[in-house]
């Protein structure tokens, strides 16, 4: 029985878990050499967490003034990229057509000019 | 929600630069699920509202297709092997063939994610129904949903789609939340503590087909914005799945014989939408008291509640609206919830004040 040194069991408080091997004896250098490699990188992980669940994470959808854009974790800007899909969407291909220039119905409301007139003059002073 | 306006006059023909000229600068664009409705303003101030019904009919490129084509006046656009037959004709030719569905270039209020070749159908129904700026750069305002708080979508992609559109077209143009244009068309008044009147400021409602808009402003800013899903067009599915009866009918019913506030007990179809109109405007005003209560300490005083929108088409909507919103517990105190006269055209007549707005800010 190579476990039983000096009349003491060596692996009484260590014994193997079903399917894991019993750990090598280390020295203390080793020891410290092994942990540091194996110990977790806190900022890869939440990295690749956010990248998998990013999108599914609680945002608040409430839109204050005119921000459109959901207030995330983080605050990238991501509308250049939006505006260069939409461009990429947009191209027209060469094997489209169509068979009209002007779509609809028409149809003619009466308003009060000077109300609009006055709603334009209020609106005229604010920003986008 | 298919609403459209009962009576309208015959299909435009294609106007003069010259006859445009009668227009003051700025045009309201409303890209709806159901409907495209582009609004400008004649120097009277008459709103001239041109509208298109946002849906499509497929048929795959053959000598039959091809043929009936040529024998119709179908207006269509071709892209690879297919033709896409554009607005009420798609409906006509889907009853007359009796096979297939009308599918739509947009879905929930933004670009159809299931039909890959939609942006470039709606480029062509957009540009057709939008006509070309009468004046360099002229500014263009179209209406977009916010996000809303009870679906995992994000509108950029549909505005930034939307914006290029327009910019290709030749036009200056800038977004605006389609709540807000209600509120710009109907104007809701506050009366402070004081009994002084604000102009453009109070709760704006667009109840439309796919969701609802809902926007808190103040002298016309945005204060909060947002939408919910489940609107009209969730009415009719539930109403279907519960009678049994086919969503068309379900619509027809709603659209011909619904009175909310006096309908027929003994049809099973009018209950059944009496109680998912109650359900659905529940739900809207416990969102409007939830986003809205951290900003009471804004809003001193007494506001109105002004709506618009398809859905919003059905006899005695308002003042059952009213009696929900009377019962619950908002951070204000309403004066009355009222009608847009012209409830279809509410959203581009409002994005057309915005645009007239920009004019006049750039011409200074």
């Amino acid at each position: 029985m190579g476990h039983i040194v000096d009349g003491k069991n060596i692996l009484a408080n260590n014994r193997p878990q079903p399917g894991r091997p019993l750990d090598q004896p280390q020295t203390v250098t080793e020891r410290v050499i092994v942990e540091k490699e194996s110990a977790v990188d806190v900022d890869q992980l939440v990295k690749a967490v956010v990248d998998a669940i990013g999108d599914k994470i609680s945002n608040s959808n409430v839109n204050i003034a005119n921000t459109s854009k959901k207030q995330g974790y983080n605050d990238y800007d991501d509308s250049k990229t939006m505006e260069q899909l939409a461009k990429n969407m947009t191209v027209q291909r060469g094997n489209s057509s169509s068979n009209f220039e002007n779509l609809g119905q028409v149809s003619e409301t009466e308003t009060d000019k000077e109300e609009v007139d006055k709603k334009i003059d209020l609106l005229k002073g604010l920003g986008d | 929600m298919s609403e459209t306006p009962e009576k309208v006059e015959k299909v435009e023909e294609p106007k003069s630069k010259s006859k445009e000229s009668k227009f003051k600068p700025g045009v309201g664009v409303d890209v709806g699920t159901s409907n495209i409705v582009v609004s400008r303003q004649k120097e009277d101030g008459t709103f001239v509202n041109r509208f298109h019904r946002n849906m499509l009919y497929p048929l795959i490129v053959s000598d039959e297709s091809s043929d009936l084509l040529e024998r119709s006046d179908y207006l269509y656009v071709k892209v690879d092997n297919k033709y896409y037959v554009v607005g009420d004709d798609a409906l006509r030719l889907v009853n007359a063939i009796g096979q297939g569905e009308v599918i739509r270039p947009m879905k929930d209020g933004i670009l159809n994610p299931s039909l890959k070749e939609s942006s470039e159908l709606l480029f062509y129904i957009i540009k057709a129904v939008v006509g070309e700026p009468i004046i360099e750069n002229e500014p263009l305002r179209y209406s977009i949903p916010a996000n809303p708080v009870d679906a995992d979508l994000d509108n950029l992609f549909h505005k930034m789609v939307l914006e290029d559109f327009f910019r290709r077209i030749g036009y200056d143009p800038k977004s605006v939340n389609e709540a807000m244009c209600i509120c710009y068309d109907c104007n809701p008044v506050m009366t402070d503590d004081e009994g002084n009147k604000l102009p453009l400021t109070g709760i704006a409602c667009s109840a439309g087909g796919g969701m609802w808009n809902i926007a808190l402003s103040f002298k016309g800013l945005p204060l909060v914005e947002f939408s919910c899903t489940k609107s009209g067009d969730n009415l009719d599915e539930q109403v279907a799945k519960v009678t049994g009866i086919s969503k068309n009918k379900v619509i027809k019913i709603k659209e011909k014989k619904l009175d909310l506030e006096n309908h027929d007990s003994t049809d099973r179809v009018q209950s059944a939408l009496v109680i998912y109109y109650d359900e659905m405007m529940n739900r809207m005003i416990h969102h409007i008291s939830e986003k809205f209560k951290d900003k009471k300490s804004e809003m001193d005083g007494e506001v109105e509640i002004v709506i618009a929108g398809g859905t919003s088409m059905a006899p005695g909507f308002c003042k059952k609206f009213a009696m929900v919103a009377k019962k619950s517990e908002l951070p204000f105190n309403i004066t009355s919830v009222r009608h847009s006269k012209t409830p279809f055209y509410s959203v581009s007549q409002g994005a057309c004040i915005r645009a007239q707005a920009d004019y006049s800010k750039k011409a200074k």
